[in-house]
């Protein structure tokens, strides 16, 4: 009696209390990526800010000091708080039903992980509030991080805000190792997983090698700042330089963490709607691991100009960086040859990815040649790549994977129309924001400045780049609309709206609590393909 | 196509990828270090445009080539991969990539090139929050920079110029768009770099490492003059025995007042 009384009294499962007490993966999944559009609200607000500043020379609307913590805090916030949550957000709902799993291996520290993630973002922003956010650039060198140099609260914030979202990411490597090695459905063999499970896999090695790392140099810099340490202080016998080397042996791997598990959606993605098997799954499977191998060992091309870098390893190891890249995109575009294409919004935006991520692969090449870099290093070319890379790249992949996974989510498909001039406005968007700063930097504007003379030659590309990136900003209403629209009215998904191939399709949209009633055989790495059109026979074993 | 319409269309493609090309060429190198590096940033950008046409134009005939038609109803063919191919794409790129290490190094051994014993001229560039000051030690000079006066480093064409860049505080970057150049200025760490001006004329530079609040206004000149122009510049510019201020146009003080 007792029992059925403590059920009775529970509330219904879609209250407020189950959703902030939840440890299921699937609810943690959709917290995730809530959390990370509130704070995509912040960073696209702060950029939008600093943008307008921007359009034309002289200072319009902030002043120096607004401008510097603004730049920084839209960068930081579109890092720890946006893309990285929002691949967790994907990795979380998406990791366990492909592996035919109940749960994530660890589901309190999963919640835990989580609601670190917003916490930590509101002690970052909260220097806003209290005297002035960061303002020493994301990448936070010192002596401008100093005690000195930057005296406001808003550095130490940052510091331990960046602190608790790094502890959160190591959570979350370690969850996803535990389930991926450990909770694998019968049959779902290593070279049976899906190319996004793969790129979380590897994201996750990258992150528990690496994250520790940066945390360290953030207790550095605190003991510095707050307790006369002078682990970076030249003048007392520390290194200015050594907290770039360590900074960058993150947060170089970091791209990595951004962009492969984006690569893993467009994985997804490309096959479902060509009709075609990934090209090269093995290969692509190899490709993902030499990214990640190589990715700790190109580190220092952001300091080639410093005069302190071992330049012919660096310059050699990042131009190979490019080849593994290069091997998926063959991989990509083969899937698609010959294939039977549909356009719906998801393969939209993943062909949206390839067209850019292009362009940030081969632009970040010329950063490889160190006489090329001493040229552009620090102008608007490097901020071209690095938006190319993580707008192009990581952001279209993540709305290509809310676009796939939204009926899967919600049991709901979202709006065609509305998805494609969401795509289409986003995407003149980037490109009318992004293109002008390769010329900007070609023709000599350093990033990271206030205000630029007049007389320059930089006046409209720079008022180019600010309608783009309000035009972005705009794509947004669509999206939100057809979010809205689609879950009170939207067409009902059913439990496979795409005919794809992996197991996260053979259950309910919404699945259950407990994910499975049952599995389909699992003999490739197409279970769900091999049930509706028999097995091919070069499909992996 | 209209042959009425075929002129000018063909004239406007003409002039746009002839700006096109220009648009994306780097500023007019005026060091004889930065002839090199335009060329092989011009080099580098000739194999990044190839492999941009390369696989944009894959892509897109991928996706105008094979949508899917009403009569798809089978499935196409289903190609897991293909070993031959995977080889031949895994190494073209690495050769490329590979044979643009080769290109980039040798240039960088000529710009990173210093042997004291050829320079001509030495200078001392000191950043601070948020000037410059420019010291030929040599001569006595020191130039510094104010907000309504920018620094002017004054140096003679076709001379081995050498630069020792010194911070006092946090990291800067000397940077000369026109130099195809920069390089940072880091506490506690001496650069030193050569270049040899080989063009008349002024040119702009800026801090390119962020350096706290005035970072955008951390502007400067560097003015490159005849042999004969530059003697007379310094004869100017050497501080007098006598306290009258100097005629120079560019504002100098003592180190004192720094």
């Amino acid at each position: 009696m007792a029992t059925t009384a403590v059920r009775s009294a529970a509330r219904p499962r879609t209250s407020l209390y189950e959703w902030l007490t939840t440890t299921d993966h699937k609810k943690i999944g959709i917290l995730y990526t809530i959390s990370s559009f509130i704070f995509l609200g912040v960073g696209g607000s702060l950029a939008l800010f600093v943008r307008a500043e921007l359009a034309q020379p002289g200072l319009q609307f902030l002043t120096e000091s607004t401008y510097n913590q603004m730049f920084t805090m839209h960068a930081s916030v579109m890092i720890f708080w946006v893309i990285i949550p929002f691949l967790a957000a994907i990795g979380n709902y998406v990791v366990p039903l492909m592996i035919g799993a109940p749960d994530m291996a660890f589901p309190r520290i999963n919640a835990l992980s989580f609601w670190m993630v917003p916490f930590s973002g509101l002690v970052a922003v909260s220097g806003f509030l209290l005297g002035g956010a960061a303002d020493a650039g994301w990448t936070a060198y010192p002596p401008v991080s100093s005690i000195k140099f930057s005296p406001g609260p808003g550095m130490n914030l940052w510091i331990v805000a960046v602190m608790l979202v790094g502890t959160s990411s190591i959570l979350g490597a370690v969850n996803f190792m535990v389930t991926i090695f450990r909770m694998r459905a019968p049959g779902m063999t290593l070279f049976r997983m899906p190319i996004l499970t793969w790129t979380v896999l590897v994201t996750s090695v990258l992150v528990l090698m690496g994250t520790p790392v940066l945390t360290s140099a953030l207790v550095m810099l605190f003991i510095d700042r707050n307790f006369g340490g002078a682990f970076f202080d030249p003048a007392l016998g520390g290194s200015a330089i050594l907290w770039q080397n360590i900074f960058w042996f993150y947060s170089h791997p970091a791209v990595y963490i951004m962009v492969l598990p984006g690569m893993g959606v467009i994985s997804e993605i490309i096959p479902v709607f060509s009709r075609k098997p990934l090209f090269g799954y093995k290969a692509f499977v190899f490709a993902t691991a030499a990214i990640g191998a190589l990715g700790f060992s190109v580190w220092a091309h952001h300091m080639f100009t410093t005069g302190s870098v071992f330049l012919p390893f660096f310059s050699v190891m990042t131009f190979l960086i490019a080849v593994p890249t290069g091997v998926k995109f063959f991989n990509w575009i083969a899937t698609m040859w010959r294939g039977q294409i549909t356009f719906s919004t998801p393969m939209l935006f993943a062909v949206g990815f390839l067209s850019m991520f292009l362009i940030g692969g081969i632009n970040g090449v010329f950063s490889a040649s160190v006489p090329v870099d001493y040229a552009i290093h620090a102008t608007y070319w490097i901020v071209a790549h690095i938006h190319y890379v993580l707008f192009g790249g990581s952001f279209l992949s993540i709305m290509a994977g809310i676009y796939f996974y939204f009926p899967k989510m919600t049991g709901k498909m979202l709006d065609e129309r509305l998805g494609k001039i969401h795509f289409w406005l986003m995407y003149v968007g980037l490109n009318l924001t992004f293109l002008p700063m390769h010329l900007l930097g070609l023709s000599g504007m350093p990033r990271r400045i206030a205000d630029y003379s007049p007389t320059a030659g930089w006046n409209d590309l720079n008022l180019a780049a600010t309608i783009g990136g309000f035009t972005i900003g705009l794509s947004f209403i669509p999206f939100l609309w057809n979010v809205f629209i689609s879950l009170r009215n939207g067409e009902e998904a059913g439990d496979d709206p795409w005919e794809a191939n992996t197991l996260e399709w053979a259950t309910s949209s919404p699945p259950p609590a407990w994910n499975f009633d049952r599995l389909p055989a699992i003999t490739s790495e197409r279970p769900l393909f091999d049930a509706r059109h028999g097995h091919t026979s070069k499909d992996h074993e | 196509m209209n042959r009425r319409f075929a002129v000018p269309l063909l004239i406007a493609a003409v002039a746009l990828i002839a700006g096109g090309c220009q648009a994306v060429s780097l500023r007019d190198p005026v060091t004889e270090q930065a002839l090199l590096v335009r060329d092989l940033y011009n080099l580098v950008f000739i194999v990044a445009a190839v492999v941009f046409v390369l696989v944009e134009g894959l892509i897109v005939w991928s996706v105008i080539r094979y949508r899917r038609k009403p009569t798809d109803t089978n499935l196409p063919v289903q190609t897991h991969g293909n070993l031959v191919l995977e080889v031949v794409w895994t190494a073209i790129p690495m050769i490329t990539v590979f044979l643009l290490f080769i290109a980039s190094w040798n240039v960088l051994n000529v710009v990173d090139a210093r042997d004291a014993s050829k320079a001509e001229v030495k200078v001392e560039v000191v950043g601070y929050q948020w000037q410059w000051k420019f010291a030929y030690p040599d001569d006595g000079i020191e130039v510094f920079g104010t907000p309504e006066q920018n620094a002017e480093l004054v140096v003679p064409m076709g001379k081995v110029v050498q630069v020792t860049l010194v911070s006092q505080d946090v990291n800067h970057g000397f940077y000369i768009p026109q130099f195809l150049f920069q390089r940072d200025l880091v506490p506690g760490h001496v650069n030193v770099f050569q270049f040899t001006p080989n063009k008349l004329g002024t040119f702009t530079g800026q801090c390119s490492a962020f350096c706290g609040l005035m970072h955008h206004a951390m502007r400067f000149t560097v003015r490159v003059v005849t042999p004969e122009e530059y003697t007379t510049w310094l004869a100017n510019a050497k501080p007098k025995p006598s306290p009258s201020p100097s005629p120079s146009a560019i504002r100098l003080t003592t180190s004192a007042a720094f």
